[in-house]
């Protein structure tokens, strides 16, 4: 994998580097306990966002995310690649996640109330009005998503130039469609934002 | 090179719009400060050995018995056995677990928690206890009689 040249720079505040991961991956199948440790600081919290994006209540998503890196200790040798590592924990979390609803152990997810409460920002220092703004002019647009695309862009946005193919079967879309999923659904964020000029995104 | 060059590399503002959504969802829905740890803990286990994963699948509050503290009954299953337990909080802070495996049978278990390591053995009906479990996490892994497979449940919170 090359390490990201021109955009690379531009995305380095993105959590997730697949460079590093895919180091750290194959430190870890041979052995390396700090490099297991490693991967699991940096994909844990896009872990946690698969997990509640199905719906299931926090204290089952704890469970759900510990489930599938404990699942993945027995089975680190039959991985390939990096890529493959985060399919494999992504598609363990949801179907562990549905196990979950199934029995029962699901809340619904009040989207809307948190949605509103964003769009209203507290007075404060004028800094801070304005981030609050830019911030809840940036919810209203993520609200305005169709749900599939505000799912999608959730995960994607812990992940830092993932391998589409790997992880879009893992998210359950068409082989080699995130690409272009996540960039249709990136240029309609994009497009909602610069349509609203006060907002501070151009 | 530009990145829109890139093909499907990000734009500067698309990098930043992402950057921004990653924000709210870590405003609106943090993941729990110490999920990390909790993970850590749960997998810094010997894996070259035969893991099976018991998952939670019930979790239960109950009356209280002798302290104003709730017991709770939670239950793991796996491929191999069901592991029932009730925790039972006791006033000087520590907590009581009796547990009870289906299939019934004697195996070793071992509860694994930060401050101290504690064992015990099911009898054939597959019954254990463990008195004075400190508070804080804790993962019980049940190490099968004539079977170098060990069931390994996540961590919970005590």
């Amino acid at each position: 994998m090359q390490p990201g040249t021109g955009a690379g720079a531009l995305t380095e505040r993105m959590p997730v580097d697949q460079d590093e991961v895919g180091a750290l991956f194959l430190a870890a199948r041979g052995g390396d306990r700090d490099a297991l440790a490693g991967l699991v600081r940096r994909l844990t919290p896009m872990l946690w966002h698969v997990a509640r994006a199905q719906g299931i209540d926090r204290e089952a998503s704890v469970d759900v995310v510990q489930t599938a890196w404990l699942s993945l200790l027995g089975s680190l040798t039959d991985i390939e690649s990096p890529a493959a590592l985060a399919a494999w924990l992504i598609t363990v979390t949801k179907r562990e996640a549905w196990r979950v609803r199934k029995t029962g152990r699901s809340e619904h997810i009040e989207e809307d109330a948190v949605f509103v409460e964003m769009r209203d920002p507290r007075p404060g220092p004028a800094e801070q009005v304005v981030d609050d703004d830019r911030r809840a002019r940036l919810w209203a647009a993520v609200d305005a998503l169709p749900e599939r695309c505000r799912t999608l862009l959730r995960i994607v946005a812990f992940v830092r130039r993932p391998d589409y193919t790997e992880v879009s079967e893992a998210l359950g879309m068409p082989v080699g469609s995130v690409g272009p999923n996540r960039m249709r659904c990136l240029a309609k964020l994009r497009e909602l934002l610069v349509a609203d000029r006060t907002g501070g995104w151009r | 090179m530009r990145p829109d060059d890139r093909g499907d590399e990000l734009t500067e503002l698309d990098a930043a719009i992402l950057s921004g959504v990653r924000h709210l969802w870590e405003t609106v829905d943090p993941m729990p400060p110490g999920l990390i740890d909790q993970v850590q803990f749960a997998i810094d286990l010997d894996y070259s050995l035969d893991l099976e994963v018991s998952r939670l699948v019930e979790r239960h509050e109950l009356a209280a018995a002798r302290t104003d503290e709730l017991t709770r009954l939670v239950t793991f299953e796996s491929d191999s056995l069901s592991i029932m337990i009730t925790i039972e909080p006791r006033v000087d802070g520590t907590a009581r677990i009796d547990g009870w495996l289906t299939p019934g049978a004697c195996h070793g278990i071992e509860l694994r928690c930060p401050s101290r390591p504690m064992s015990t053995e099911s009898d054939d009906a597959g019954r254990f206890s463990l008195d004075a479990v400190p508070m804080g996490i804790m993962q019980l892994i049940v190490h099968l009689t004539g079977n170098s497979r060990r069931i390994i449940t996540p961590t919970m919170e005590i």
